[in-house]
């Protein structure tokens, strides 16, 4: 078991190993020997004739223009060990590491997606879980909202009447306002002018007291007629009537 | 949700255009009050005018009357004053009347 792995593994290094090293020198140096030693079949011989010249002159200019890469490959060293050890010819050997080599990449490539695509379908799944939740929260919230609103609307009408009642309230207190304002004002005005009348009255009275006054005094001075004696005798009267006021002060 | 927003733009303007139409209602109902307000305080003025412009004439036609009734009445105030000023004079001052 362990020798048959060891084989496995010495094979696919085999394998790998023109593929990973495509030397120019192994090519250079293979170019030669298979022409001398392992490729019999490609030695010209006497028997072949002009056609199997021909042909590997074809061969020949092809290798030189660089067409044919797979002969390099095919006349490299890994390759003739491994026909070697497989005990096959040279072609045998190259196509069983070109299988070698596509099980080889073919493996890495799926234990590398094994290895990474869980986690990549995890992540993702995840995300789409993810924005699933998130657009189920968004049209809930929507529909939340829309019902809402609905709510809202089928009230309005309510709403609006309410709104109108209070407005009528408001508007009626502030008419009774500015008809209460209106009443104390036509007041106002009518005491102002009772108290115009009154005033009229008053200098109606003291122009008519001053009328009779200046009236009286002028017709007394018309009718009194006072001589120097009498002159004397006022002032003489006068001047006691001032001193006994002041000996009754003292 | 767009037609949570229509609902939503509806339900507004609606609102909008129902608390326009209140508030027309009420200021046309304030201006009608404000108009009769000041119409009734020009009416008062008026009255209150003409109750002064009455009064007054009135007074006036008083004042011509006592005037009148004063004349008679002048006459024995004067002699009242000239009783009352010469009371405490001697025999020889006199009055005309």
């Amino acid at each position: 078991m362990r020798n048959w792995r060891r084989h496995l593994f010495v094979l696919c290094a085999l394998a790998l190993f023109p593929v990973s090293s495509p030397v120019p020198g192994f090519t250079a140096q293979s170019q030669d020997p298979p022409q001398q030693t392992s490729k019999p079949h490609t030695v010209p011989s006497v028997n072949a004739g002009p056609k199997s010249i021909t042909g590997q002159l074809v061969e020949e200019s092809r290798e030189a223009a660089g067409e044919n890469e797979q002969g390099q490959f095919k006349r490299s060293p890994s390759v003739v060990l491994l026909s070697k050890l497989t005990g096959g010819n040279l072609e045998y050997a190259y196509w069983l590491a070109v299988v070698i080599n596509f099980a080889v990449v073919a493996a890495v490539i799926v234990w590398a997606w094994k290895k990474n695509l869980p986690l990549y379908f995890r992540t993702r799944n995840a995300s789409i879980q993810r924005a699933m939740q998130e657009a189920q929260k968004s049209s809930e919230e929507a529909r939340q909202r829309l019902a809402e609103i609905e709510a809202r609307l089928s009230k309005l009408d309510a709403e609006i009447s309410g709104m109108r009642s209070a407005a009528e309230k408001e508007a009626a207190s502030e008419e009774e306002r500015i008809r209460s304002a209106a009443g104390d004002d036509t007041k106002k005005v009518m005491e102002s002018a009772e108290q115009e009348i009154v005033a009229a009255v008053k200098t109606a009275r003291r122009e008519l007291k001053e009328f009779a006054a200046d009236l009286a005094v002028s017709l007394a001075k018309k009718q009194i007629h006072v001589d120097a004696a009498t002159d004397q005798s006022l002032i003489h009267n006068f001047a006691e009537q001032l001193s006994g006021n002041g000996h009754e002060k003292s | 949700m767009s037609a949570a927003e229509a609902q939503t733009a509806e339900y507004e303007q609606r609102l909008r255009e129902a608390r326009l139409a209140i508030f027309k209602t009420q200021e046309n109902r304030r201006q009608r009050a404000v108009q009769a307000r000041e119409a009734a305080l020009a009416e008062a003025r008026k009255k209150a005018q003409a109750h002064i412009e009455k009064a007054r004439a009135a007074i006036e036609q008083d004042k011509l009357a006592a005037q009148e009734s004063l004349q008679a009445e002048v006459g024995r105030l004067a002699a009242e004053i000239v009783r009352s000023v010469l009371s405490t004079a001697p025999a020889s001052a006199g009055a005309d009347a």
